[in-house]
């Protein structure tokens, strides 16, 4: 499953299509905005005004017609009903939803990939209930008051760089390779200076 | 003891700097350490990452990757060799 078609979410759905992952449900409910088209490679400028759901399952749907695309046009909130899936993509654009999403698969036991941007910068984790903590513990803040400062000039080639890196994280925790999975670690990137560090977290 | 500190993502942009090591012969507290961070890099970070006496919104310290927003704080005690890692997170998607 896959939370937000922005930025990250246009090109994990894009690359997930491709490689043929069988069934993939998606929610997102904003509608497709002329800055938008620097880095959601789903869209393109006869969009505008659409909603992104909507022109994401028809593009995805021509990639690769033989996945199965569930589209949710909706908001995850707290009564939002999960579907059962083996994983999640966290390509949400703010740390309330984010929080609202782990608390939704948490404690189902559902992993999630997550990643976010700002700036020249991004971070990648992955979430595996029992082995890790949740979201809201390995990167904790004040969600309302964070989400108020989130700097949302984004240099484009960070949101594309780091989408990839979340489905290079999901194939392996989907083929169970957990040697080289990024889970009680955080890769912090800076295109800026070319830096990949990786933080080991408890 | 030796107190590795690294700097990630706007700090080291603001700063000009990735890391650097502080020696110190007593244990100390997170506070304490900034300010010898300060100290060392001539230059004041605290304005950076505190505001209100309190670590700022969106900046996150760990202490060989544990998070001392679930310790004391800015009165966690480093005692022995470690690594800091100063690093705010990017919450764009």
């Amino acid at each position: 499953m896959v939370a937000g078609a922005g930025g990250l979410g246009s090109t994990v759905l894009n690359l997930l299509v491709r490689l043929g992952i069988g069934t993939i449900h998606f929610f997102e409910f904003a509608e497709i905005d002329l800055p938008d088209l620097n880095r959601q490679v789903l869209y393109n400028s006869e969009n505008i005004g659409k909603p992104k759901c909507r022109i994401a399952f028809e593009n995805l749907k021509k990639i690769n017609p033989e996945v199965e695309i569930i589209a949710h046009c909706e908001k995850i909130i707290e009564k939002t009903e999960i579907p059962e899936v083996d994983l999640v993509f966290d390509c949400l654009d703010n740390f309330t939803s984010r929080y609202i999403l782990d608390d939704l698969i948490y404690p189902k036991g559902i992993p999630m990939v997550h990643a976010g941007v700002s700036s020249y910068f991004g971070q990648l984790t992955v979430i595996i209930p029992g082995e890790t903590e949740c979201l809201r513990k390995v990167i904790s803040v004040e969600a309302a008051r964070f989400d108020e400062k989130i700097n949302k000039k984004i240099f484009p080639p960070v949101v594309t760089t780091m989408a990839s890196l979340q489905v290079s994280e999901g194939i392996k925790y989907l083929t169970g390779d957990f040697k080289n999975l990024l889970y009680g670690k955080i890769l912090v990137i800076d295109l800026l200076s070319n830096s990949f560090d990786v933080i080991n977290i408890k | 003891m030796k107190i590795n500190v690294k700097l990630f993502a706007t700090l080291r942009l603001k700063l000009g700097v990735a890391g650097l090591e502080i020696e110190t012969d007593k244990p100390v507290t997170i506070m304490q350490l900034l300010k010898l961070v300060s100290q060392k890099l001539n230059t004041d970070i605290i304005p950076e990452l505190i505001e209100d006496g309190e670590i700022k919104v969106g900046t996150i310290l760990l202490i060989n990757g544990e998070n001392i927003f679930h310790a004391d704080k800015l009165e966690t005690v480093i005692t022995k060799e470690c690594e800091v890692s100063v690093f705010p997170p990017s919450g764009g998607g």
